[in-house]
């Protein structure tokens, strides 16, 4: 379902990802780990495709990078969620809002929107704030409320970039609860993150990033045994 | 889909005014002073056109005729007159209406005249042009048409005065066209810096619309339609600024010229144009993709 083949990402002579190849297939949960600056984020955005590869193939569902027009793009991203360590709502709208915007920009029905938003928020526990303003939330709601919003269009990947990143401990295990959740529905979740102790806790694939290199997948899981 | 794609755009749009209404006073009134000025060159660039008009309608050719010349020289030139392409009207001054002519501009010294015996003023046509035949080369190729005519003593035209009435003319169309291209570049910087600043301010909307699946065109049209509002607001207040202006200078020079209502509605176009044509400039780089 996501493939990445030989792929490199430079910005000048600064390589952030290099010769990297994995794939995650549909159902799927698992962790990207890596200090800070090991290009864990570049290579979400490229499955994103908020970045194009230097080198080598994203593919992702029915979109491969080296084939895909730029009109595409935004297609491909109402099939992929994405949740940021800074939430990234839009802070004067309502929860509501912020949550039917992929609908919104989608073209649904707004008796299907006010029917999904409301699932959604029933699923990441906000049932019932609809109607706070986004800015009002603490930070773990602002995280469900993005969590929502990235989960409305039902995609079949979601992907988060540190999601616990700004949270106290107890309020991201609560998130990743949530991710848990989201997983058992069927939705591939591929979360990046530097918290190899949460990556390990949780059970799931570990990808171990080093200076923009994917570590054999043996070497993931002896740093999930060994922690950090 | 089509319904449902105008309310996002409506929605957006509202929410975009709702966030910015205050932050948007600024961007009018910056581009309301831009358009302005743009406005007044455009008045002064009417007025200098009627200006010109006035003085080009000054213009005449006076052709005297010799002192033997007969009714039959002064029926042939007629004819000659209404056949020339140039001419709009040929008006025969016998020599005694010259001299009550000449009479009446002497006025209070009419008695200069109490020394003269009979009439010395020859008879003579008043030629009024075309305007596009009072130029200084098309008014000598004429002259020297008629001045071989049998019957015509001299031609007078004002030589000195159509040459510098030509030199001011283009004097004056060229600063106003440079004016023109220096006002309009600095107008469009202005509403383009203006909006620039209107939509960074935004830019996290836009980022989040991106993030979501949103086109490049859903997330342009809602601003360039704001844009185009803001656009059109401030070529409103700079109108009426513009009228008061008028007001103000036809007090003191009347017939002064104010835009006509074609021209008022131009000028809100031009303004609503310019204020989308600003966000799509800003927009741009919040809209392009990184490459490889």
């Amino acid at each position: 379902m996501v493939s990445l083949t030989n792929v490199s990402k430079s910005y000048g002579d600064l390589v952030a990802v290099q010769d990297v190849s994995f794939k995650i297939e549909r159902g799927e949960y698992a962790f990207l780990i890596g200090p800070s600056g090991a290009g864990k984020t570049t290579l979400l955005g490229l499955i994103h495709h908020d970045e194009l590869p230097s080198s080598g193939a994203v593919e992702v569902g029915a979109f491969r990078t080296d084939r895909l027009r730029r009109a595409q793009i935004p297609k491909l991203r109402r099939h992929v969620g994405f949740v940021y360590q800074d939430f990234r709502l839009i802070a004067d709208r309502s929860v509501f809002e912020n949550v039917a915007l992929p609908l919104r920009v989608a073209g649904a029905p707004n008796r299907s929107i006010a029917r999904r938003v409301n699932e959604v928020l029933l699923q990441v526990g906000l049932f019932g704030r609809l109607r706070d303003r986004a800015s009002d939330l603490s930070g773990g709601e602002m995280q469900r409320v993005a969590i929502a919003r990235a989960l409305v269009n039902q995609p079949f990947l979601l992907l988060a970039d540190e999601p616990t990143g700004n949270l106290d401990p107890e309020t991201a295990a609560g998130i990743y609860r949530v991710l848990d959740r989201v997983n058992v529905g069927g939705t591939a979740v591929l979360v990046a993150t530097h918290d190899r102790g949460a990556a390990r806790a949780s059970g799931h694939r570990v990808l171990h990033l080093e200076r923009g290199r994917l570590l054999p997948e043996a070497d993931g899981r002896e740093a999930r045994s060994t922690g950090s | 889909m089509v319904s449902t794609r105008m309310e996002y755009i409506a929605r957006e749009l509202g929410y975009g005014f709702r966030r910015s209404l205050r932050s948007h006073l600024a961007p009018v009134v910056l581009m309301a002073v831009a358009l302005f000025v743009f406005g007044l060159f455009l008045l002064g660039t009417k007025n200098l056109q009627k200006v010109i008009q006035l003085a080009q309608e000054k213009v005449s050719v006076t052709v005297y005729l010799r002192d033997d010349a007969g009714g039959e020289d002064r029926d042939r030139l007629s004819d000659l007159f209404s056949r020339l392409g140039g001419v709009r009207s040929a008006r025969y001054v016998s020599p005694d209406e010259a001299l009550e002519e000449f009479r009446r501009t002497l006025g209070p010294r009419e008695y200069l005249l109490e020394g003269v015996e009979g009439n010395p003023l020859p008879a003579s046509f008043d030629l009024e042009l075309y305007d596009d035949w009072k130029t200084l080369d098309r008014i000598r190729m004429l002259v020297s048409e008629l001045e071989a005519e049998s019957g015509v003593e001299s031609v007078v035209y004002g030589e000195n005065w159509v040459g510098k009435l030509e030199t001011w003319i283009y004097f004056f169309v060229a600063v106003d066209l440079f004016l023109g291209i220096v006002l309009g570049v600095a107008t469009l910087l202005v509403v383009e810096n203006t909006m620039k600043l209107a939509v960074a301010d935004r830019r996290d909307t836009i980022e989040v619309l991106r993030l979501v699946g949103a086109t490049p065109m859903q997330i342009r049209v809602p601003y360039l339609l704001e844009g185009a509002i803001l656009g059109l607001a401030a070529a409103f207040l700079a109108l009426l600024l513009l009228r008061e202006s008028h007001s103000f200078a036809a007090s003191r020079l009347p017939g002064v010229l104010f835009l006509e209502p074609f021209g008022v509605f131009l000028f809100l176009l031009a303004g609503g144009a310019l204020g989308a044509a600003g966000t799509l400039l800003s927009l741009n780089r919040y809209l392009r993709y990184k490459k490889s």
